[in-house]
């Protein structure tokens, strides 16, 4: 349990939420929080079920208490964090933690919800993704449409994005 | 779940900002800084030894919102950066001068990063040496302003970053072509 929770607890050390100090876009603190060990180490806890809902319902209302109406939430990186490590996990706790912070209108709260509704965007979207496959003789590509629908199986390409 | 449904604040909002075809940009307003973070900004400044502090931690806008919307908002998404460069005629240049723009963008995914106006291209070492930019930015949500050198951003180093330089000047003004640049 206690390796479980400092994966979590990780994310909110000072040190890696100043690694996002210096970044002004979203897209940029998202696509370095989805390369990150940090989440990236989440994601398989989460995925190996090591950290449930439990775990982390706890963990989020015992950052939540140091936030201040008016100020800007200091732990906006771990809150954004969480959800990007959720966006590949197929569990109702994730998708429900994704879709509560990018529903948030606060100002306080800005930079994590826009972070996460930008995954979401990123996994809801229709897109469109070539494979090429290897291993025969003929390289042939494959094109593979990822819907809202197929959103709860999860497509293998936002797994492997994680590896 | 979470709690965070029962949170109280400020509403996001943003203000009317468009390009120069009349197109809306997406802006936000950030709320106050918190608490620390006036220092921790304080702390950065007196590490990196070549910022020059212009001012102290700022919620209200980010970098973009610096440069583009004078100090008023953030504007904090990759596509609105596009949407302005693209209406506002802006161009690529590797020769910068004076009120160009740096843009620092994440070479692995090419997602822009950060913004800053150029306010003085310092000599080299010798006649021969490149010149080197020198910008007035705000870094991230919550810091604040300092004037730097181009190369000197303080990004973490565990993002690899390319320095782009854009202009808004006709591309057929010829003034300081010849300036090198360096860029690290």
């Amino acid at each position: 349990m206690k390796n479980q929770m400092n994966q979590l607890e990780s994310l909110s050390d000072e040190k890696f939420i100043s690694r996002f100090d210096q970044i002004s876009t979203v897209e940029g603190i998202h696509h370095a929080l989805r390369r990150s060990i940090e989440v990236k180490s989440l994601n398989s806890a989460l995925r190996e079920e090591a950290i449930g809902d439990r775990e982390l319902d706890l963990f989020i209302r015992h950052l939540l208490r140091e936030f201040v109406p008016g100020e800007q939430f200091r732990f906006q990186i771990t809150l954004a964090g969480i959800a990007v490590a959720c966006e590949t996990i197929n569990k109702a706790f994730a998708r429900q933690f994704i879709d509560y912070l990018a529903g948030i209108q606060l100002s306080e709260l800005s930079v994590a919800a826009m972070v996460a509704r930008y995954g979401r965007r990123s996994i809801t979207k229709t897109v469109s993704r070539t494979f090429l496959c290897s291993g025969t003789q003929n390289r042939f590509g494959l094109v593979q449409r990822v819907t809202k629908a197929d959103v709860g199986q999860r497509s293998k390409t936002f797994e492997e994005e994680f590896v | 779940m979470f709690g965070l449904s029962e949170l109280i604040g400020m509403p996001q909002d943003g203000i009317s900002l468009v390009t120069s075809k009349g197109n809306h940009i997406g802006n936000t307003q950030g709320a106050k800084v918190a608490a620390g973070r006036v220092s921790a900004f304080r702390d950065l400044c007196r590490q990196r030894i070549n910022w020059k502090f212009r001012r102290d931690s700022y919620g209200l806008y980010n970098c973009a919102g610096l440069v583009w919307a004078s100090r008023r908002t953030g504007i904090s998404q990759n596509e609105e950066w596009l949407k302005i460069l693209a209406d506002d005629g802006y161009r690529q240049t590797s020769h910068p001068v004076l009120d160009d723009l740096v843009l620092y963008r994440d070479s692995i995914d090419r997602s822009f990063l950060h913004v800053g106006r150029i306010v003085g291209i310092e000599s080299g070492v010798s006649e021969s040496s490149p010149k080197i930019p020198i910008v007035l930015s705000k870094w991230g949500h919550d810091l604040g302003e300092c004037v730097h050198f181009a190369h000197d951003h303080g990004i973490d180093s565990s993002y690899t970053v390319t320095l782009e330089f854009w202009t808004d000047r006709p591309i057929d003004e010829k003034s300081n072509e010849s300036t090198r640049i360096v860029i690290r």
